[in-house]
């Protein structure tokens, strides 16, 4: 047990945990510990810290002093060794293979004393031994098959520690597509294409929806992530993070994290994370609510838009994204040549302006558009680069703002051929929207942290 | 005991004589036993490996080196099973079972030494002749004759969560008895 002192109420709860881990121990020693017992000692066992392994000391007592119990009450093992000797020295032949495959069952014949290797009790037993004995038959040809295969894949059985519920390409492991229903094992690097879509689950219950572009590796109760966006609903779970840091979940969760580039930026909706920068690391917690953009930069994990109007009638989205990741996205609608949506940081300098057929943007790299000056509806004039945009000049257009923790944001928009990875812009949040003409923004979505779950 | 076990394994050795290699199981069944459930976490898995390992011992008893100590040499063989066992099997740790053996092999209390391994085996038949009938019957029940905790419920006329818990209780007591006594508390 652990050596923290203890109040009397946490001392009374450690003893009802500690009961219950025998309790549950002790059946999965006997072998009749059903499902739901078994996935409540699993999650004790994999509780982070003192609590794991105190039930784990609790449990290996108990397997130790049933062993111990079975040695000082029992002559079922000896029966049975004594038994199987006969069946050496005699060759049994047919006979003996039978007897084998019963002593294996723990099936009695008649003239023999009780056997039963698997400590099961004649009252549990089938009724007819042939169907048995024909499973036990239809097994072994399984398992010679298994056996078979993983020999013709290079000998090698693969421990598997999750499955794929659902995939939509591209997502592949070693070049190899990966589809619905698939196993992965620890070895098993999963590579989500830009339109990719993953589902994994672990027997646990433990689950991850993963949106490419992402790199995965899944861990036994954990899951370690190179890059990209992953939601998850789990249970006690490990997560890996590309800088050696782990997200642990306490207990059942519901959390988010991104990877973008060495930042690591998580958000939990539900439960709690422990966050550690290294194993060692006795960690910090991440409530639900809050979202974590690195050590020590907690915020609160804000999912949608909060909007202002400023005196001179335009928009400004709220916000405080000091060193925090952020996105926005929205539907740019123009109904004439002459509109225009403008997004105006609140320095003055940086803006990024969207009207028919074109970006127009103050701070663009050298090189890209040309240069131009002009002076919008409204009189706000606006200096910088324009630059072209593919398709119909009043087609709808999404435009994206991304910012990795700290960085500029990227800039993304539909028909921008000239930069399809984006642009990086000098622009901060908050930020005006200014919308000229019958400009407008439809299906806007804004977060401040990882983004919220897909749907929600 | 240790010259006994070593005359009864030379004796199997030389003559075939399965009386005295019986002997040696009897002696060294809950050591290969206790020693192979800290490499499986599993009760009858251990028991199965460790009969399979009794097995091999009689099959080689040709091997045998009289002056040597059998309990070593069985364990060297149980290891063999055990190895050969994990080589063979295509478990399925998709099931909630294998988890929860994994996790406890994670976190193992590592191994007890041999003469640790008998001397609370000792300690534990003295416990158990002082408990009451009651209690005897349920622990013979399950852990003498194999039934599962809800037959011996069914048997003793009480109810299955009940049989659990006055189970998991009797053993808690048994298992701090035998403590005591092996460190000279009572």
């Amino acid at each position: 047990m652990s050596d923290r002192p203890q109040t009397s109420d946490e001392a009374a709860a450690t003893d009802d945990v500690a009961s219950r881990a025998a309790e549950l121990a002790a059946r999965f020693a006997a072998g009749d510990l059903d499902e739901p017992g078994m996935r409540e000692l699993y999650l004790m066992l994999r509780a982070p810290g003192p609590a794991g392994r105190d039930a784990a000391e609790v449990a290996w007592d108990v397997l130790g002093s049933t062993t111990d119990l079975r040695s000082a009450l029992g002559t079922t093992f000896q029966d049975t060794v004594r038994h199987r000797l006969d069946a050496v020295v005699a060759g049994a032949g047919a006979g003996g293979f039978v007897d084998g495959v019963k002593t294996k069952l723990g099936i009695e014949r008649p003239s023999l004393r009780a056997i039963a290797p698997s400590s099961r009790s004649a009252h549990d037993r089938p009724a007819t031994a042939i169907p048995l004995v024909g499973a036990v038959v239809a097994g072994v040809i399984v398992i010679v098959v298994a056996l078979a295969l993983a020999l013709a894949t290079g000998g090698e059985v693969r421990e598997i520690v999750a499955d794929v519920v659902w995939a939509k390409a591209p997502v592949s492991v070693a070049a190899r597509p990966v589809t619905t229903g698939a196993h992965l094992d620890r070895t098993s690097r999963v590579v989500v294409g830009p339109e990719g879509r993953l589902v994994i689950a672990w027997p646990s219950g433990d689950r991850a929806t993963i949106h490419g572009p992402a790199t995965v590796v899944p861990q036994g109760g954990g899951l370690s992530l190179a890059s990209g966006t992953a939601w998850f609903e789990t249970g006690p779970f490990t997560l890996g993070l590309p800088d050696g840091g782990q997200a642990i979940a306490l207990g059942e969760a519901k959390f988010t994290a991104q990877v973008q580039g060495e930042v690591s930026t998580l958000g939990v909706a539900s439960g709690e994370l422990l966050l550690k920068k290294t194993r060692e690391d006795p960690g910090t917690k991440l409530e639900a609510g809050f979202a974590s953009s690195g050590p020590d930069k907690q915020y609160e994990w804000e999912t949608e838009p909060h909007w202002t109007t400023t005196h001179t009638g335009s928009r400004l989205l709220v916000c405080d994204t000091e060193r925090v990741a952020w996105h926005f996205r929205a539907r740019v609608v123009l109904s004439s040549l002459d509109d225009a949506v403008v997004f105006q940081g609140l320095t003055g300098a940086p803006a990024v302006g969207v009207q028919a057929g074109s970006l127009i943007l103050r701070d663009a790299p050298a090189g890209i558009g040309e240069a131009m000056e002009r002076t919008a509806t409204g009189g706000r004039r606006l200096l910088g680069q324009r630059i072209p945009l593919k398709g119909a000049p009043l087609v709808e257009r999404t435009v994206e703002l991304d910012a990795a923790p700290a960085q500029h944001p990227r800039l993304t928009i539909t028909g921008l051929e000239s930069a399809p990875e984006g642009l990086t812009i000098k622009i901060g949040c908050p930020f005006e929207v200014m919308l000229y003409g019958g400009g407008r923004l439809e299906a806007i979505q804004f977060h401040v942290g990882p983004p919220p779950a897909p749907g929600e | 005991m240790a010259e006994d076990l070593d005359l009864w394994m030379t004796a199997a050795r030389a003559h075939g004589d399965r009386d005295a290699f019986t002997r040696v199981v009897e002696a060294c069944h809950h050591l290969l036993r206790a020693s192979i459930l800290r490499e499986t976490a599993d009760p009858d898995l251990a028991d199965e490996i460790a009969q399979d390992a009794f097995l091999r011992a009689w099959e080689r008893r040709a091997q045998y080196r009289p002056g040597t100590s059998p309990r070593a040499w069985l364990l060297t063989i149980a290891r063999t099973q055990l190895i050969e066992h994990q080589r063979r099997a295509v478990r399925d740790r998709r099931h909630l079972k294998e988890l929860v053996r994994q996790e406890l092999l994670r976190k193992s209390p590592g191994k007890d030494d041999s003469a640790e391994t008998s001397a609370k085996l000792d300690a534990l038949r003295t416990c158990l002749a002082d408990i009451n009938p009651d209690h005897k019957e349920l622990l013979d029940l399950v852990h003498g004759k194999g039934l599962t905790t809800e037959a011996a419920a069914h048997q003793l006329g009480i109810g299955p969560p009940a049989c659990r818990q006055r189970l998991s209780r009797l053993q808690r007591s048994l298992r701090r008895c035998a403590e005591a006594r092996m460190h000279g508390q009572k």
